[in-house]
């Protein structure tokens, strides 16, 4: 007689949309063997606002309050591909200013250090260790602080637009930043004791989500989940952008290719962004203008034309194709965030075989959001 | 065929477009980024754009390819690039564009129980459909705050350009809260 101890009886189970473990509005519906995950769907549809169709009503100026509501952990890589699309379809990408450059450059990093600390809380959180995400939290915060002194917005920025950015830098704010990265510097060594010294976190981290290497150009795989398997692959490095190439640093890698070994990646990237943010205060140039004159903001038209863009998230490589057709709106933009391929195709084929407590901290070690998915 | 440094833009018509991606991809451009379609209406047609690129080499095509509004069929990719199920999925419930032998075409992506025209498509009209769909929302009151420009400074020629609102006794509240000297110098707008 099959009961539900029986382990070659199936269940079906839906995995969210509410539910603490999953990373989103998004759901998983399995069906396991026991507590193992035979195989799995995963739905998304929550959370869709239809911001690419909003785009195509709306002038460029009125699409970067939309965009960076595609990503709520990191606004910025959405507005400033999109003002780099619109830069270069309206030829004046080279006329940027120079300090633009480097303050875009700064904002992508910081948004890439906040999102960072934010996801390796939640994946010692999402294995029930309490502290390390509180302490994330509060360290994101003080960045959070940084992004709110420096363009009125503490989530959604709305600071990069085409031309340049919105605002100088205030006076003062290197010394407050410096002061913040000595902040999260100082806490780095209890997060490694709490962390990756946890027998808790090792054991259920080393040697579970594994990703095979031949995976990553079949389904086309970036960020901290390539570099975890020693592949440098980085698009910072590999397809340079704003003042990247003028700064010293070397894609980090690591090996293992499972949970551990993408949250060390995470982890030496905090240490590595620091670093970078650190350099770009002591090189950015002290004068000059922040943003290009534009004739018009309100009515501005492009010519027809399209491009691909992409930059490096801390999810891995996002990208925007935008289509412009001579007027003051764009034909189509489409965003390609590193989930649709993550959290959809390579959670599912991850899925058979992985056991349902390990579900919730996979999904937040592939940083599966589906905003990005359902755009 | 255009060439923008690491990024090359060309066309290919519809058979000879599997011939293409396959010569792209034994040509070292193994990744499929991005798979997506832009609606020319006025041209009665629709583009599909494969993103393919070289990991090695850093090299980007944008391979597009021009089909009929009225058919719109397409052979998959998705025995090459398994993550294109998912971009086909969503094209066929966005665009309605039917992709020959992908698996997933018809199963809903994102949306639930749609019945009208594929909603991405450029001839769908969003307005018609959310005043069909959606009651309209009273509001909520709001305060102009270009009324009480120049309360302070007295700059009567520029503040009674604008007409007073119906009066729901709000701003008399709030304008006794400011002291109730405010109503000797803007009270005409509130208190009429």
């Amino acid at each position: 007689m099959s009961n539900d101890y029986d382990v070659t009886k199936e269940t079906h189970l839906w995995f969210g949309p509410q539910h603490p473990g999953v990373t989103g509005n998004m759901s998983v519906e399995l069906w396991l063997k026991g507590d193992t995950i035979q195989r799995g769907i995963t739905h998304v549809g929550y959370l869709h606002r239809g911001f690419e169709k909003l785009m195509e009503r709306r002038t460029f100026i009125q699409s970067f309050p939309i965009v960076c509501r595609i990503c709520v952990p990191e606004p910025d890589t959405n507005e400033y591909l999109l003002a780099k699309g619109l830069e270069q379809l309206g030829g004046i990408y080279d006329d940027v200013p120079e300090k633009a450059r480097w303050i875009r450059t700064l904002t992508l990093e910081m948004a890439r250090l906040a999102a960072t600390l934010m996801v390796l809380g939640g994946q010692v959180g999402s294995m029930g260790l309490g502290p390390v995400p509180q302490w994330m939290m509060t360290l994101r915060d003080y960045v959070l602080d940084s992004f709110e002194e420096l363009s009125g917005h503490r989530i959604y920025h709305m600071y990069i637009v085409y031309g340049g950015v919105r605002r100088d830098l205030p006076e003062g704010f290197e010394g407050r930043l410096e002061k913040t990265l000595q902040t999260i510097e100082e806490r780095l060594p209890w997060i490694d004791r709490l962390m990756f010294e946890n027998d808790v976190f090792r054991k259920r981290a080393i040697g579970i989500g594994y990703v095979p290497p031949e995976w990553v150009d079949e389904m086309s795989l970036s960020g901290p989940i390539v570099r975890a398997m020693g592949i440098p692959r980085d698009v910072r490095k590999d397809y340079p952008y704003e003042v990247y190439p003028e700064l010293d640093f070397d894609v980090i890698t690591e090996e293992g290719s499972d949970m551990f070994a993408r949250a060390r990646v995470r982890r030496r990237e905090i240490a590595q962004s620091i670093n970078l943010i650190r350099q770009m205060l002591a090189d950015m140039p002290k004068d000059g203008p922040f943003c290009l004159k534009l004739p018009s903001l309100m009515h501005w038209r492009i010519p027809k034309g399209q491009t691909y863009v992409r930059a490096e998230a801390s999810r891995g490589e996002f990208g925007y194709f935008v289509v412009t057709d001579g007027t003051d709106k764009v034909r189509r933009v489409n965003v390609r965030g590193p989930s649709y391929v993550h959290g959809v195709s390579l959670l599912e084929r991850m899925l058979p075989g992985t056991n349902i407590s390990d579900l919730s901290s996979l999904m937040v070690s592939l940083q599966t959001c589906p905003p990005e998915i359902e755009r | 065929m255009q060439s923008d440094g690491w990024m090359t833009q060309e066309t290919v018509a519809l058979s000879g477009l599997t011939r293409r991606l396959e010569e792209l991809r034994g040509d070292g451009h193994v990744q499929l980024t991005l798979m997506t379609v832009t609606d020319w209406l006025e041209d009665g047609e629709f583009e599909v754009s494969y993103i393919l690129t070289d990991p090695v080499l850093f090299r980007t095509v944008i391979l597009g390819v021009r089909i009929p509004r009225e058919t719109p069929e397409l052979p998959t990719v998705s025995d090459i690039w398994p993550q294109a199920v998912t971009y086909e999925q969503e094209i066929n419930e966005m665009f309605g564009i039917r992709f020959e032998g992908s698996p997933r075409q018809g199963v809903p992506f994102i949306l639930e129980g749609w019945k009208d025209i594929p909603p991405m498509r450029r001839d769908f009209d969003t307005l018609k459909y959310s005043v069909e769909h959606y009651e309209d929302r009273p509001g909520r009151r709001s305060i102009d705050t270009r009324r009480f420009v120049g309360r302070v400074s007295d700059e009567k020629s520029f503040t009674d350009a604008w007409e007073p609102r119906e009066d729901d006794g709000r701003e008399r509240k709030l304008a006794d809260m400011d002291g109730g000297a405010a109503g000797s110098d803007r009270g005409e707008t509130t208190d009429e």
